[in-house]
Parts: structure tokens; C-alpha cells; sequence
């Protein structure tokens, strides 16, 4: 980047060109993680266009039921699970794993030790994985929702997690400096978070099932707490550290933060009961339930007043970096999906949405539309300082851009449009219930179309991506970083 | 601030890293990526706007009023958010023998002997007006809790029967459920024979619960001949 056009941000913080010692603890530091990340980075690349083509199966089965019907493989539920289990565990964790150890790593000021070590951890998570998805196609699935990988894959992933989570809290125990960034904090507390909940649910649901309905009760429990207690902070960890590293714009306020962790922390929890609301589930507890989703506005506005005023006045510089540009639409869509999730919660509106296509729309708007593409632009900042090249195609980023941008919106106003109208369609005796089946096509078929928009998307993303891995030659040459938009005034990486 | 405070550790650090420092690292420190990075974060120490502290005191007062409002008193039992006056006594329902035992036929026996009871015609026998169902009730218990093997007579009409045991070595029906079922068939249909008490069955349950072997006709017939 020409020092001439970003005189502008120059005057708001200096570069770390200006600190060569700094300079030289962040290479050490990304050079002991690098294998490690750029492996998982990678994997999660390649889990999430497998995810994605399983998603396209089931979500064209919907509406088209003749489908592929000559296999067991491919039925839907088999289908459903080897999608949600591939973009979760698969896109999601590896994704956490690539960036968010990284970013740890680097507030925490110590390199990673045995950087090879991790890369085994983390490898034996795909296999255990990869044994879990094919159990599931193969027909070994189990009945519970979130829970599907079977009994035999499931030991494998745990004891792999905690490897990998011990990376983490290692970096942390061995860190430099007296402040703890939000960032930090938040990563710490996910590592303890998700291993808790997943080694719990499986205990008390598959290896020594609870009776009756506190089955139930720890099946909601944890899937809901898996969004908000793992994916949710990790996601925001990373846009704590993105906002102001690209913008050079210190965080509006500690206190805030401060705030925003404990309230979620506080909340969260409580929060997945209210998937059993009319369920033969002890009332208060439902009503507990509902209070936690409602209060969980509270860290949902705090967080979105903290970035908002971070990057007030800087949207143009931020539109420029594929990093913010992603950033910055996954926080809006915090917002957005966080308060609407609350709404849900309210009796009156859950006698609606309840058991639709709305609920479905949800879990992709924040699974997706939030944390997916915060951890996106986490890849486009992490990789060139990783591997030391620039992104190769500007124009891949856009389409993977707007292809999952729009591609995500689609599917949240088809799913939650066609749901709600079904959700009151479902709540009328006078309506046969057939008839409402036949009502959802039109939206199940957009549905169908939004995933195609998110399978380009990722396709561009994986080229762009493989392509700067493999092709070191062509990128290595750029002097400059890969911006959006460069004909404009004002520069951001 | 803690970044000036810690600013000279820093240098003393980078030196003994640049004093070890290859080739290779030196370009990496001169990267251009590295070069243009900015700053590692830090927070300004903004105060919490009084809005929203505002709006986090409703968000909370109106909490405290939904969860007192429906909370139902944290009883286990109580389901419902809108009650009042929680669900006082539990009225549980006694169910006659005969309506028990309604439920068990539909369940179990209704797929041979049908719903009208007539069964099917040389297939599976009738139970209306049967001699075998209106007459001995030990010997109709002997052929449900141990089930019925060979050719059978009923109503002038001969049955290969195959009858399953609903014993403890069949499907392990309770002594109530199987007083319940005879009860049943044995006043349904127009037939007009005495109940079979729990208290009975559970005589014959004692008896005959550990025989594995299914019964036959004649066997039946020699201990309890028709009348």
C-alpha cells in the first residue's frame, strides 16, 4: 500500500512499522502457528463444500421429494445431519480452531510451542469427524438433534477437542504483558465452555441416558448453548480483534465490553429451554428460559453500540478490506438475528414459529449470516500475514462477497416469511394440513436458489484460497494488499 | 497506559530475538503485510451510555414481573404458564377392568381374532359365543399366559392354532392387563360371562408363569372337559 492514501488512518493510530520489535514478536509468533492454522484454515475450506452439497440435497428433496430416492444414503434425515455436522463441527470448529488460536496467540504475545503437535491434535479431530459423517450416511445416526455423530466417533472428537482447547489455554497461561483484551476473554471462556457442554450432553443423553424429559431438557440445553456458547464468543472474539486492528481505531469503551461478556456469560445459558415451550416441562423453568432470551438483548445491543461506534465514520475505508467487509456484515447480522431469536422467545410469537420453516431460517441467519462470516473475514486478514502473499483474486472475494451475502439473506426472509405464514396457517383448524405443505413450496424453492447463490460463494472462496496457497509464484509478486473497490480514495487492510 | 508501561520490556526482548534472528526471519519481519499492520488492539475507557443503562433496568424490572407472573411457584407439576391458583388435587381416573382391557384387545389381539371379534374364517377363531372363552376362566388364562399350539375345535369349526403366550415367557403382559383383556372378551360382543379378577389371574400367573411350553387342546380339555 502507497503511504500516500493512508495518510488519512495514519493520523488515527501508527503502523507497527514504526516498532520493529513488534514487529519481530508477530513473526515469531505467526511463524509457530502457521502449519497449524493454515491446516485447519484449510480443512474447514474443505468441510464446508462438502456441507454445502449435502445442504443442496436435502434442502432440493424438500420441495422435489422424488429425488434421489434410489439410495438409503440419501435420504433427507440422513442428509440433514451430514450437513449440519459438516458446517458445524466440520467448518465451524476448524475455522475456530485456524483463526481464533491464532488471534489468541497473538494477544496472548507467546508463540505457540509445538506447533507439530497441535497440527496431529487437530488432525485427528478431522478423522474422528470424517468416521462420524460417514457413520451417519451409512445409517448408524442417532435420534437426538445436534447429537447425531455415533457413539463411536463421538470419544474420538472429544479427547481431540481437548487437545486442540489446550493449545489455547496454554498460549493464554503463557502470556506477556498485564491487559487481557476482550478478545481473550471471551476465547478463554468458549474453550471451557464447549467441552463442558459436549462431554455433559453425551453423558447424560447417550452413554447413561437421563430419564424422561431432562433428556430433552439437555438436548436444547446444549444445542442452543453450542451457537452461544461456543460459536457466538468465538465469532465476536474475532471482530473485537478485527475492527480496530484493520480500521486502527482502539475500542469504543471498556466498560462496554466488560458488560457485553458477563451479561452473555450470565444469560446465555439459560436461554435454550424456550425450544420446549408447550412441552411437558416444568413451567418455571420455560419461563426461565424465556426471561434468559429476552434479557440476552442486554449483551446483543451493548456489543452492537461498542463495534458501531468503533467504526462510525470509517465505512468507506471498511467497504475497501475484504476483511471488514465481511466483519462488519456478520456483527450487523448479530444484531439482527440476536434480537429476532429474543422475539422468538415470547410465548405469543413462539405459538407461531414454533415447528416452521422460521426456525430453520434462524439457525442459518446467525450460524451463517453472523458467525460464518465473521470467521471469513478472519481467513482474508490471517492468510497473507501467515503466508506472507496477498490474496490472488480481488474479484473471487466479491463474488464470494455478494454471493453470500445475498445468498444468506434470501434464505433468512424465504424461510422466515414462509414460516411465519405457515406458522398461522398451522394455527388454524380451518386450514387442511396439506394445503400448508403445498403453501411452503414457493419458499423451500427460494430456499433451494439461496443455496446455490452460497454454493458459488464458496467455490470462489475455495479457488481464491487454494489458489494463494498452491500458486505461490503469481502472489508473491503483488507489492500491494487485495482491496474492494481500489479506484476509490482511502485504504484499509 | 499498560502498552507504554510495557513498551521497554519489548525492546529488551526484540534484541535478544534480532541477535538470533536467520535470514529468513529478517524478510519475514520486513514483510510488507507485517509493515502495514496497525496496532494490536486496545479499548478507550468510554462510559456506558445512560440510555442504555436505562434500558437494561426495564429490560430487567420486566423480568422480575414475567418470571413471578409465570412461574407457577416452581412446582414440578405444574405445566401450564396461565393457571391460577396452581392445579390443586390430582384426580386420577380408576379404569374398570373392562376398559383396560379394551385397550390391551386393541393392541394386541384385534390384528387376528378383528375388532368384531369373530376372528377369520379358518384362520383365526371366533371369541363371540365360544365355548373356550365363555366357559373355564383357568383354562382360558392357561391360554394366554402359555398360548395354544395344534389343531383346535370352536364353534363346530377346526383352527390350526398358533396362539402367542403373553406370559412371562411371551409378551410378558401384567396380571392385571390379562384379567383386564379376558374380562373384556368375555362381556363384549354380546357375551355374558363373570369378570376375571386381578386377584385370580394373578393365582394362575403364579402357576403357570413358568411353564415354557405352549399349551394344546387336549391337554386343556382333559384337565377342564367342556361342559
Amino acid at each position: 500500500m502507497s503511504d500516500s492514501t493512508s495518510i488519512k488512518l495514519d493520523t488515527v493510530i501508527p503502523y507497527t512499522t514504526n516498532d520493529p520489535s513488534l514487529r519481530a514478536e508477530l513473526s515469531e509468533i505467526d511463524r509457530s502457528i502457521r502449519s497449524a492454522s493454515i491446516f485447519f484454515t484449510a480443512s474447514a475450506v474443505g468441510w464446508l463444500l462438502l456441507g454445502t452439497v449435502f445442504a443442496l440435497i436435502a434442502a432440493y428433496k424438500l420441495h422435489e421429494p422424488g429425488f434421489a430416492v434410489g439410495s438409503e444414503y440419501s435420504t433427507f434425515g440422513r442428509m440433514r445431519a451430514a450437513h449440519l455436522n459438516s458446517v458445524a463441527l466440520g467448518f465451524g470448529n476448524n475455522m475456530i480452531f485456524g483463526v481464533c488460536l491464532w488471534i489468541m496467540a497473538r494477544l496472548c504475545r507467546a508463540p505457540i510451542r509445538h506447533g507439530g503437535l497441535l497440527l496431529i491434535a487437530g488432525a485427528f479431530w478431522n478423522i474422528g469427524l470424517t468416521v462420524g459423517i460417514a457413520g451417519i450416511i451409512k445409517g448408524d445416526i442417532t435420534s437426538v438433534e445436534w447429537l447425531e455423530i455415533p457413539r463411536y466417533a463421538t470419544p474420538l472428537l472429544a479427547i481431540s477437542y481437548v487437545l486442540v482447547g489446550i493449545w489455547g489455554v496454554m498460549a493464554f497461561r503463557f502470556r506477556k504483558g498485564e491487559h487481557v483484551y476482550v478478545s481473550q476473554w471471551y476465547f478463554l471462556a468458549a474453550l471451557f465452555w464447549f467441552p463442558w457442554l459436549y462431554v455433559i450432553a453425551q453423558i447424560m443423553i447417550i452413554w447413561a441416558p437421563a430419564q424422561g424429559v431432562v433428556q430433552s431438557i439437555t438436548n436444547w440445553w446444549f444445542a442452543h448453548n453450542v451457537l452461544g456458547l461456543w460459536l457466538t464468543p468465538m465469532a465476536l472474539g474475532v471482530a473485537y480483534y478485527l475492527i480496530p486492528k484493520v480500521l486502527g481505531r482502539p475500542i469504543y469503551s471498556y466498560y462496554l465490553s466488560v458488560l457485553g461478556f458477563w451479561s452473555l456469560a450470565l444469560f446465555y445459558n439459560w436461554a435454550g429451554v424456550h425450544h420446549l415451550i408447550g412441552g411437558p416441562v416444568p413451567v418455571w423453568l420455560i419461563s426461565a428460559g424465556i426471561v434468559a432470551s429476552v434479557m440476552m438483548v442486554i449483551p446483543v445491543v451493548v456489543v452492537a453500540i461498542n463495534h458501531h461506534m468503533t467504526v462510525v465514520g470509517l465505512h468507506r475505508e471498511g467497504w475497501r478490506s475484504p476483511t471488514i467487509r465481511f466483519v462488519v456484515f456478520g456483527a450487523i447480522n448479530y444484531t439482527f438475528v440476536s434480537l429476532i431469536g429474543s422475539a422468538m422467545a415470547l410465548r405469543d410469537v413462539n405459538l407461531v414459529t414454533h415447528f416452521t420453516h422460521f426456525t430453520v431460517g434462524h439457525a442459518h441467519h446467525g450460524a451463517y449470516g453472523f458467525f460464518g462470516m465473521i470467521l471469513f473475514g478472519g481467513v482474508y486478514y490471517m492468510m497473507p500475514r501467515l503466508l506472507q502473499r496477498e490474496w490472488p483474486s480481488a474479484g473471487l472475494i466479491k463474488i464470494h462477497f455478494w454471493g453470500s451475502a445475498l445468498g444468506i439473506l434470501l434464505m433468512v426472509f424465504a424461510l422466515q416469511i414462509g414460516g411465519w405464514i405457515q406458522g398461522l396457517q398451522m394455527n388454524n383448524p380451518e386450514i387442511a394440513f396439506l394445503d400448508i405443505v403445498q403453501n411452503t413450496m414457493p419458499w423451500l424453492k427460494a430456499r433451494t436458489v439461496s443455496g446455490l447463490l452460497l454454493l458459488v460463494a464458496h467455490l470462489a472462496f475455495a479457488l481464491n484460497f487454494f489458489w494463494m496457497l498452491l500458486a505461490p509464484g503469481k502472489t508473491n509478486s503483488k507489492d500491494a494488499p487485495t482491496l474492494l473497490n481500489v479506484k476509490e480514495e482511502g485504504a484499509a487492510q | 497506559m499498560s502498552e507504554d508501561k510495557t513498551s521497554p520490556d519489548r525492546n529488551r526482548e526484540s534484541n535478544i530475538d534480532s541477535a538470533a534472528m536467520q535470514d529468513a526471519d529478517m524478510q519475514s519481519i520486513h514483510s510488507p503485510q507485517l509493515k502495514r499492520e496497525r496496532k494490536e488492539p486496545h479499548e478507550r475507557q468510554s462510559p456506558i451510555p445512560i440510555s442504555l443503562l436505562t434500558l437494561i433496568s426495564l429490560l430487567a424490572f420486566w423480568g422480575g414481573y414475567y418470571f413471578s407472573n409465570y412461574s407457577q411457584d416452581f412446582r414440578w407439576d405444574a405445566y401450564d404458564p396461565y393457571a391460577k391458583g396452581g392445579l390443586g388435587e390430582v384426580v386420577v381416573e380408576e379404569k374398570t377392568l373392562a376398559e383396560i382391557g379394551a385397550r390391551v384387545f386393541r393392541g394386541q389381539c384385534v390384528a387376528c381374532h378383528q375388532n368384531s371379534g369373530l376372528g377369520v374364517a379358518g384362520a383365526f377363531p371366533p371369541l363371540v359365543n365360544s365355548e373356550w372363552v365363555l366357559g373355564d376362566e383357568e383354562r382360558l388364562a392357561r391360554i394366554l399366559i402359555n398360548g395354544l399350539n395344534g389343531e383346535i375345535a370352536v364353534l363346530g369349526d377346526t383352527y390350526n392354532g398358533n396362539m402367542p403366550a403373553f406370559g412371562p415367557h411371551g409378551l410378558n403382559l401384567k396380571p392385571k392387563q390379562i384379567a383386564a383383556v379376558l374380562t373384556y372378551i368375555r362381556q363384549t360382543w354380546g357375551n355374558n360371562a363373570p369378570e376375571v379378577t386381578v386377584e385370580a389371574l394373578e393365582g394362575y400367573h403364579a402357576a403357570y408363569g413358568s411353564r415354557t411350553e405352549p399349551w394344546t387342546a387336549e391337554e386343556l380339555l382333559a384337565d377342564f372337559p367342556m361342559k
